[in-house]
């Protein structure tokens, strides 16, 4: 029989993290569910020998993925300023998935998309900074800074609209 | 050295920052304990339905095409043909029900997922595709003309298949979801016409109806819309066969509100 290369273990044993990470990025569950599934098929049987961190090998291919699909739907944009426009301080004690993703959606599209990839990475994939930092091809103090941009300026803008 | 007010500062800093953290942490993540990850010689999902848009409802891929290619407008002027063709589209990705009759051409797969495949040279054959959505489940039954039936059964997760009345096929899919009208990429559709060139569009209006083609050099899909009904009601494809010749490969029509219950969609053939 067959043993599980290490990035197949690595999937199996972070799955949860991997779909919540791509729920949240995409949106839709059945979507972050294809993605998850095109990722696996496309990785399995990988000769995985020469790679030396395979989990941060497939957050950067999931990443990717995620980036792809969302440029062929035509949603990536650049800063939406009015993100947080009209947000109400009762959107921020959602009650379901639907209601979260958009909510987080909104308060991340505010900011640049490196700082949110990088909190995306760090919360929703519970990734440390110095994997941050090699999934992203970053150096280790720019993945925390923009980890801390990010948080202040969502901070800023929200103290703006009186929200916290 | 810091002063009092730069410490409460600091610290007041700080615990905002906790709170933004604590908004973005998610609390309604869904489980990933229904994805069962198998690197079977089945297609993914995903892939099973972008094949089953080649053979079973062609109608969506007309249907995405014209999605992607032209969009909702939110123009508060009289409608132009393109806000009524995005108005259609729309009615058919909310519709709870439709149902699609079809003919094409298609010569026999030996997958029991994919059992027929579009082909100008191939055999005609006609068919029905029912649509379902109910409670949030969603089904989607094939029935063709000699007697195979294929169903989708997103309530019950499983994939069936039966030759004459006789199960042939049953197995679960760990996700069921009719993706065919959410394939919203310009590539999926291209893919589906297995090359990469642009596509050309044509619309023209006669009466109630539009007519829209789209083009590409080695086929053609077509739909025709109810400007008053805001509704796609036709529409189908040609291609070019190994002679080069032009041939009708598909033609589709659509009936919106067909009424099917789950048991009717979901009942063994007789």
């Amino acid at each position: 029989m067959k043993t599980p290369s290490q990035i197949e273990h690595v999937i199996t044993s972070e799955l949860q993290a991997l779909y919540r990470y791509a729920c949240y990025r995409l949106g839709s569950r059945d979507v972050a569910q294809d993605i998850i599934h095109e990722l696996y098929l496309k990785l399995h049987g990988l000769n995985d020998t020469n790679i030396q961190n395979p989990r941060c090998y497939i957050y950067r291919a999931l990443s990717n993925s995620c980036t792809q699909r969302l440029r062929n739907q035509n949603k990536l944009s650049f800063v939406d300023i009015t993100a947080l426009n009209d947000l109400q301080a009762e959107d921020l004690n959602p009650t379901n998935f639907e209601q979260e993703q958009a909510l987080i959606s909104r308060l991340l599209a505010a900011i640049p998309d490196e700082q949110s990839e990088v909190i995306r990475l760090r919360i929703h994939g519970e990734c440390s900074f110095a994997d941050i930092a090699e999934i992203l091809d970053i150096p280790l103090p720019t993945a925390k800074s923009r980890y801390r941009y990010g948080i202040e300026h969502l901070r800023q803008e929200m103290q703006k609209q009186n929200l916290i | 050295m810091k002063t009092n007010k730069q410490k409460n500062d600091s610290h007041s800093f700080q615990d905002l920052d906790n709170r933004i953290e604590q908004i973005l942490t998610p609390r309604f993540a869904p489980s990933a304990n229904d994805i069962k990850l198998e690197a079977n010689a089945h297609p993914s999902s995903r892939t099973l339905w972008l094949n089953i848009l080649r053979f079973g409802s062609v109608a969506a891929a007309l249907v995405i095409g014209m999605f992607v290619l032209i969009g909702p407008t939110n123009k508060v002027v009289a409608k132009t043909p393109e806000d009524v063709i995005a108005e259609a589209l729309t009615s058919l990705q909310t519709s709870d029900t439709y149902r699609v009759d079809f003919q094409m051409n298609a010569k026999e797969n030996s997958d029991i997922m994919q059992p027929y495949e579009i082909d100008p040279n191939g055999e005609r054959i006609s068919g029905t595709l029912t649509i379902l959505r109910y409670e949030g489940k969603e089904y989607m039954r094939i029935e063709w003309s000699n007697n195979i039936v294929q169903l989708f059964d997103g309530g019950q997760m499983r994939y069936k298949m039966w030759r004459n009345g006789e199960l042939v096929c049953d197995m679960e899919r760990s996700t069921i979801n009719l993706k065919l009208l959410k394939l919203a990429s310009l590539d999926d559709v291209k893919a589906i016409f297995g090359n990469d060139e642009d596509m050309k569009m044509q619309i023209e209006e006669q009466g109630d109806n539009i007519h829209l083609r789209a083009m590409i050099e080695h086929g053609e899909i077509a739909g025709i819309f109810s400007r008053e009904q805001g509704k796609l009601l036709e529409c189908g494809a040609r291609a070019i066969d190994k002679t080069g010749t032009w041939k009708k490969v598909l033609s589709a029509k659509i009936e919106y509100n067909h009424p099917i219950t789950v048991e009717q969609i979901t009942a063994s053939p007789k």
